[in-house]
């Protein structure tokens, strides 16, 4: 059962909503919830609907890619304080990552279907929203470039 | 002469040393040998007669493998009792041929060379420590400096950062820094799911949590070194506060040959440790 008010709370003390208005922060509280994850919980399937996302609050979760002929490999861990996935703000809204719970787990997971919506109805909320996604975005963009040049492997 | 490295008990060879010829290896025989990670070794060398001058954290040596070449070395530590400890990866032929010695072996030393990590400028102030791969070697007798004072300790941060769980060097050592009051926090690029601590880039853990630093030490790949130093004066730093450790072909250690030509520096003799303001520009440019 999800607390308006703990929720309000919660969602106002998130790094991730740091400096966003009350009013605003009570637009993202309607279409917010409490949820929490066992350890080896899938949270997101590479290629499902993304049809959420969220504001870790506790544990560690693993964004993994695969490929056919190798095992699952981790490119980043995702800790309280961060954002988990922004698939659902890109068409098609499709997962681009598995991610699994590394620990016992708790976030506040918000509706994208209903987020969109809000981000089309109100432009105030979707710039606020657009642009802290767009600096995870281009945060994620740097450390795949980083990743990409194997800043560790040898290069003759 | 009161030095840095005496204040901070970082002494390496202890007899005279007005005598050392620069351009001449002074021979050292290998007495350890620790694999730190795939083709990585740390070893310890002792000089079998003669000495070098007392080396500073973040100076480099250059190591003579005889009958290979020779290459430039930062030191990874030093002992009271002259013992010079370097971390070598193997990636051309003299470095395999350091990687691949023994105890017992012989190796010629010239040094050491160029600049330290400015640790009077450290003194009383946070500092904040990047380390990337075989970054943290240089590094290394410098945190062991700030360690060795408690109260410094507890103002400094270092942040590791290395291509897999593997490659992580010098983890007891991580322990010890920890133990003393530093904050010590660890990143790979990638992991299977066994490992239990952080993936991500190195620059994902100053996202991670608050920080502050007045002045920044780092040393690592170019292209990380310069990832982490965009990050850290968008976090506030001014780029006079950051120093780093560039490598270029050096020689002859003495600024004679100019191989080791970025601009205007020389960097076997104005680095290899050097302020970013000063090269900022300089690594800007395609091809230095």
């Amino acid at each position: 059962m999800t607390d308006p008010e703990t929720l309000l709370h919660r969602l106002a003390v998130h790094p991730f909503l740091a400096g966003l208005e009350p009013r605003l922060i009570g637009v993202l509280a309607g279409m917010a919830r409490f949820t929490e994850h066992r350890s080896g919980t899938w949270v997101a399937r590479q290629g499902r609907p993304a049809e959420e996302f969220h504001l870790i609050e506790e544990g560690r979760y693993a964004i993994e890619i695969t490929a056919a002929d190798r095992p699952p490999l981790v490119i980043a861990t995702v800790h309280p304080g961060d954002v988990l996935g922004w698939s659902w703000l890109v068409a098609p809204y499709h997962w681009h990552f598995d991610v699994v719970a590394l620990d016992r787990g708790r976030t506040i997971v918000v509706d994208a279907a209903s987020l969109r919506a809000a981000c089309s109805a109100d432009h105030e909320f979707g710039f606020e929203i657009t642009r802290r996604f767009a600096e995870v975005i281009a945060m994620r963009l740097e450390a795949t470039e980083l990743q990409l040049i194997d800043v560790y492997g040898h290069h003759r | 002469m009161d030095t840095t490295a005496d204040r901070h008990g970082l002494i390496g060879s202890t007899a005279s040393t007005a005598a050392v010829d620069p351009m001449e290896p002074v021979p050292h025989r290998v007495v350890d040998r620790v694999a730190e990670g795939p083709g990585i070794v740390t070893l310890r060398v002792e000089p079998v007669e003669g000495s070098l001058p007392v080396a500073l954290p973040g100076q480099f040596m250059m190591l003579w493998v005889f009958g290979v070449g020779e290459v430039p070395i930062s030191l990874s530590g030093a002992t009271p009792d002259g013992s010079l400890f370097f971390t070598v990866q193997a990636v051309g032929s003299t470095s395999t041929a350091i990687v691949n010695l023994n105890v017992g072996d012989l190796l010629g030393l010239r040094g050491p060379f160029g600049t330290p990590w400015p640790l009077e400028a450290a003194m009383g102030r946070e500092v904040l420590i990047m380390a990337g791969g075989l970054g943290l070697a240089p590094l290394r007798m410098a945190i062991d400096s700030l360690c060795g004072d408690d109260e410094a300790a507890g103002r400094l941060t270092v942040l590791v950062g290395a291509r897999q769980p593997a490659n992580l060097l010098f983890s007891d050592d991580a322990v010890r820094w920890s133990s003393h009051g530093a904050k010590v926090r660890t990143t790979v690029d990638a992991a299977d799911r066994t490992w239990g601590g952080a993936v991500g880039v190195i620059t994902t853990l100053l996202d991670r949590e608050p920080w502050h630093a007045d002045v920044a030490f780092v040393c690592g790949p170019e292209a990380m070194m310069v990832a982490s130093v965009r990050s850290l004066i968008k976090g506030g730093m001014k780029p006079e506060d950051i120093h780093v450790s560039l490598e270029r072909n050096m020689h002859c250690g003495i600024a004679h040959c100019g191989r080791c030509q970025l601009g205007p520096l020389l960097l076997c003799r104005d680095g290899a440790v050097v302020r970013w303001d000063r090269v900022a520009d300089l690594l800007a440019v395609r091809g230095r």
